[in-house]
Order: structure tokens, then sequence, then C-alpha cells
């Protein structure tokens, strides 16, 4: 990114365990990154597609999607089946010649609060390597 | 496999009868087929009786609509009442199949005389006039003669056998044609409606070369507009499009009825629109079109059988066809998924293991 640009990321947090990692971020005082916003899913298999493809033709450099590692699912095996969306989504992004890379997923628990801060704040240095979203500056969408 | 029977060389009236003698011997209570429409038209029909139904064109090389879709309207409340001989071509039995899977029709009752297709013409043509001699010209698509004029989707389609079907019309030796089985429902079909014909096979030579021309077909038809470099691509392929959702209506996958993209969260109030504004200083109205195309990728690109159904209705001759296959021959190669190849496998997006893609999601 050019000069001093602050990439804009927004992740989509499971309830039950990557939100309860950012809120144990949060009370633990960890220093994380203010270009960064949060939605709250009750599950990450609620992250659908379609959200993932509105957020970066809206503008967002990065979209982070987080959840219960596999096996610790809230709802058995709902995670599961975002790992396969997101494979998807990649594999779209990808024969479009797009950048999938603004595309993440990770696994945080509700303990992992360290693990959040280091995925989230490499997740950002390396969206510095990149070029600002075309998106954001295109009004043919 | 039952033997095949030889129907001849004279396609299409070989065809056509041989479909006559399967309707009289099969114990059949109807037949879904392309027929002659008022008008010079052509589109797809019931027949249950003879008497006064139009003329009846099995195979016919236009698809005004997808026969999978017309067969998802007529069976999602339950299964055809009688035994129905449906003459499709394969993307439309492998579109019907996707949607079976999805729980929106039902396979009970039907079965499916299909080809080793070798593909149809753009709607336009019908509606500037048919000459029948194109017909003709047409069914020599075995020889390896180029045939011109193909919808762009059929010059580069590589899945042209098809999968499930109970009988297949298919290229024989010495130019002439078989009536094969694909199941031994079909086997017992051609022994009781052809008791007395040759028997005939397919012939492996001619599967080959039309192989051999589709696989280059397949590279001509990406190389161009479908080749689509990142988002400023995407936007002039797209630029074109005035947001009418014919492609997805013409979708034999597409079947919510309350579709997402036409309700009302996705219409661009002004409201909503002001920090783009603010930001952009412009937006283009209708808003959301590239999101609305690649959307829709996202909800059926591990099903898309480029049928090409979506391009043929386009009126403004955006390649859609072309970069939906693009896209759907990624996603289904990831997942090692054919779509309509067998009516039992899952969808990759209704099934999992937990041991898989490790490298997503660390």
């Amino acid at each position: 990114m050019s000069g001093n640009e602050e990439p804009r990321v927004l992740g989509f947090l499971c309830n039950w365990c990557a939100y309860a990692g950012a809120d144990l971020a949060g009370v633990s005082r960890l220093q994380l990154p203010a270009n960064f916003r949060v939605i709250r899913t009750m599950c990450s298999a609620r992250t659908e597609p379609l959200f993932l493809f509105k957020a970066l033709l809206g503008g967002m450099d990065g979209v982070l999607v987080a959840g219960c590692h596999p096996g610790d699912c809230h709802y058995q095996r709902g995670n599961y089946f975002t790992r396969r969306r997101l494979v998807m989504v990649q594999e779209i992004l990808k024969a479009l010649n797009m950048e999938h890379e603004r595309v993440r997923l990770h696994w945080v628990s509700a303990s992992e609060c360290s693990l959040y801060q280091k995925v989230l704040t490499e997740f950002i240095e390396d969206l510095k390597g990149m070029e600002r979203n075309a998106a954001r500056d295109e009004v043919f969408l | 496999m039952a033997r095949g029977a030889d129907i001849g060389t004279e396609m299409p009236k070989a065809l056509r009868e041989a479909v006559q003698r399967l309707m009289e011997t099969g114990g059949f209570e109807g037949t879904f087929t392309l027929a002659r429409t008022p008008g010079g038209g052509v589109d797809y029909f019931l027949s249950t009786k003879e008497e006064g139904a139009p003329e009846l064109l099995p195979l016919h090389p236009v698809m005004p609509n997808h026969a999978g879709r017309l067969l998802r309207e007529m069976t999602l409340g339950g299964a055809m009442r009688g035994k129905v001989l449906v003459i499709t071509r394969p993307c439309e039995l492998r579109g019907f199949v996707e949607i079976v899977k999805r729980l929106q029709g039902c396979l009970d009752n039907l079965v499916f005389l299909s080809v080793v297709c070798g593909g149809v013409f753009p709607l336009s043509m019908v509606s500037a006039g048919w000459d029948g001699k194109r017909t003709e010209e047409y069914w020599a698509y075995p020889d390896g003669r180029p045939v011109q004029g193909l919808r762009p989707a059929c010059q580069g389609c590589t899945e042209f056998i098809p999968y499930t079907a109970d009988l297949v019309v298919a290229p024989s030796a010495n130019g002439h044609w078989a009536l094969t089985a694909g199941s031994e429902e079909g086997g017992r079909l051609i022994e009781r409606a052809f008791p007395s014909a040759p028997a005939a096979e397919m012939d492996p030579k001619a599967l080959e070369a039309m192989a051999v021309a589709r696989k280059a077909g397949r590279e001509e038809v990406l190389s161009h507009e479908a080749d689509v470099k990142g988002l400023s691509d995407l936007v002039k392929v797209f630029g074109r499009c005035i947001g009418c959702h014919a492609c997805s209506k013409a979708c034999p996958i597409c079947y919510c009825t309350l579709c997402t993209f036409e309700s009302s969260r996705m219409e661009d109030r002004m409201e909503q629109s002001k920090g783009q504004l603010e930001v952009k200083g412009g937006i283009r109205a209708p808003a959301g079109t590239v999101l609305f195309h690649i959307g829709r990728m996202g909800h059926m690109a591990v099903s898309c059988v480029a049928c090409g159904c979506c391009q043929d209705v386009c009126p403004v001759g955006i390649p859609v066809s072309l970069l939906f296959k693009k896209v759907g021959e990624a996603v289904q190669a990831r997942f090692e998924y054919v779509p309509g190849r067998d009516v039992k496998e899952a969808l990759p997006i209704n099934t999992f293991q937990p041991m898989e893609f490790k490298e997503m999601g660390e």
C-alpha cells in the first residue's frame, strides 16, 4: 500500500470461539490493529460466500473468517462446511485472476487471545505489501 | 451391458422412427421432447397421445429451454404419475440430476434417452427462421466435419457423453447410428423395440475424434473474453450487463423462487449509497451487477453443467456461460466433482471430510 495508508480489514468471527478470543484479547489488554472491523456470527458457517464477495467489491482490503478449531464447533460440524466454502470462494477468485489472498480463514479458540493478535497482525502486514483494493475506486460495480 | 441396435444413417428421421417404436413397445404413458410450436418455433412438449400432438422433433439442435429446469417444475410436487420417455441432451440430464440432489425434483418414472451430443445452435437462429437443410448437415458431426455456428458453450464442451441416460443415441461404424443401452432398463427397452435390428455399438474412434476437436474448441472459446484478468477485466465484461437477471432465470441450477438478488436487500436505496457516493463521487445504476454475477457463481458454480443457456438468453451478448464454465471447472476440479455424474454423489458443499484442505485455516 502506498504511503502510510492502512489496509481496511473486515472480520467474521464466530460467537463461540473467535469472538470470545477477540474479547479475551481486549480484556488482556493486548495491542490490536485499529483498522479492523468485526461482525459477529453465531457460527463461522453463517459466513456465506456472498458476504465475502460483497465485502471485497465494497472495497475491503482483506476479509478474515475465524471460527472454532476443527472438531470443536459449537454446532458439531459448521466449521467443516465453512472450510469447504472458503476453498470454493478462493477457487472462484483464482479463476477470475482476482486477489484470493484477500480472503483468509483461521481457527482461533476462545482462550487463544495471543493467537488472535498474531493472526490479525500478520494478515494486516501481508495486506500492507499489496496494492489497495481496486474496488474501492471502481464506480462501475 | 445389453447390445445396441442399428438405427441406420438417416438422421433425424431414423431417430424419430426409433422414438416411435420405443413409445409403441415400451409401455410409456407419455414422451417429453422438443416439438414444433405454432409459428415455426420449437419448444419442449409432454405428449400423452398421438392424435393432435404436434410434430415431435427429438434432439432438434436448439435448446429453447433447459429441460432440467422444466422437469424440476413438473416434478417438484412429486414423481411423474406414469412412465415417461424423456429425450434430452446430456447437459440437460446432468442439470436435472444436480437439481434432484437439491431435493427440487424427482427422477422416478422417468426414462432418459440422450445422445452423444454434437451441440446446439443459438436460439437466435430459430427466431431468424430455421433452414431445414441445416438439420441434415448437422447430424454429420461424428464425421469430424466441423459444424459452423454452434453456441460457444457447445464448441468447447468436453462432457458430450451422457452419464446416467438409460438409452444413448451414438455414432456407430460407417456413418451409422446406434441406439445403445446405458442401463438395464434401457437394454430391455431396446430388446423389445428392435428384436431383429442388426446389433451395433458406439464407435470409440468417433468419440475420440470428437473429444480432440472439443478440447481444441474449449481452449479457443475460453481464450478470448472469458480470459478475465482481475477486477478491471471483470468490470469490462459485465459492463454491458443491464441487470435483467435473465441468465439466472434460464439457469437449470438457480431454483430459488425468492432469489436473494431480487430481494429488497439488494436494492440500492440512496440512504445506503451515501457512503459510496462520498468516497467515489458516483455509482452506477443499476448497482451491483458484478456482485450479482460473482454471487451467483458462489451459489451454483459447483454444479454448473456449462449448458450455455445463460449466454443464449443474454440480451447484450455477455459471454456468461464461458465465464461460468471457467469458474465452474476450477471449483469442480478442486473438489474432484463432476456435476450430474451420479445422483448418489453428495454436493461438495453439503459434505466434508474432517481431515481435508489442511492448507485452508491453520
